[in-house]
């Protein structure tokens, strides 16, 4: 599909503080669709005009990769499209495989939904990586910020958790523009009292 | 899993998104779907380290533990 193109002096003029580095996701849907291929767009916020795919509808909330900044317009990949009834789409998988190898599920969520943009929320991730094993991965938005906890097996997978956990929260807050909290801990294994 | 930052990075993050999107995580506020993005990024970058010769550094008593 064709990508979203922006000018880059509206998307300055109205969203100042959206950073525009390559590989960033934005969310965004499709507020009207007018003449010539253009539309109006919701993008993190910013209400601007821009050129669509002609497969695009109003209403639909897309997710959208920063491919690149030239030539004073903005071009945006499609990365995720959400249909118009989400109740028609099928129920979650189980697992989700990671492209590149491993695998991961989502084993809870709390908040979310379409009336809480701005949380609280949190959803634990059960990750199985070929290298790493198993990590758990909880992240939770509240006013505060973001936290993200992650529970690593010991040695290894449990020392680069804990010395890279920096990179994360420093990433966290460049994207989101939120307090980032990181901790990387041993993760709990289940005990068998019966053995 | 992706990297974030090779040459076909943004292609990466995308396929990491289509990953995402399974998961029906598109109801969540958008900073978390970000942060849940970046930390698969980041347990990405981690595997490929461990993968790589084991990130040597960060093991404690190896040289290079700060």
């Amino acid at each position: 599909m064709q990508p979203i193109v922006v000018a880059l002096a509206l998307m300055r003029g109205a969203a100042p503080d959206v950073a525009l580095t390559r590989g960033r996701v934005l969310p965004a849907r499709v507020l009207e669709r007018g003449p010539n291929g253009m539309g109006i767009l919701n993008l993190s916020g910013a209400i601007l005009t821009a050129k669509l795919p002609e497969e695009l509808e109003p209403g639909e909330r897309l997710r959208l990769v920063v491919r690149e900044t030239a030539n004073e317009q903005v071009l945006l990949q499609i990365a995720q499209r959400q249909d118009l009834y989400p109740s028609s789409q099928p129920p979650a998988p189980a697992e989700v495989k990671l492209p590149g190898g491993g695998r991961f599920a989502v084993t809870e969520r709390e908040g979310g939904g379409e009336q809480s943009d701005e949380g609280p929320a949190a959803v634990t991730l059960r990750c199985e990586l070929p290298q790493l094993g198993l990590v758990e991965l909880r992240v939770s938005l509240d006013p505060s910020g973001i936290a993200v906890d992650a529970a690593f097996d010991d040695g290894l997978p449990l020392a680069l958790g804990e010395r890279r956990a920096p990179r994360l929260r420093e990433a966290i807050t460049a994207v989101t523009r939120r307090l980032a909290r990181v901790s990387a801990r041993r993760r709990h294994r289940p005990v068998d009292l019966y053995a | 899993m992706p990297d974030g930052d090779s040459s076909s990075g943004v292609e990466a993050r995308a396929a990491l998104e289509r990953a995402l999107a399974q998961a029906r995580l598109d109801d969540m506020p958008a900073a978390l779907q970000q942060a849940v993005t970046e930390a698969l990024v980041w347990l990405g970058r981690l595997e490929a380290e461990a993968a790589a010769g084991g990130g040597a550094d960060a093991l404690p008593g190896r040289s290079g533990r700060s």
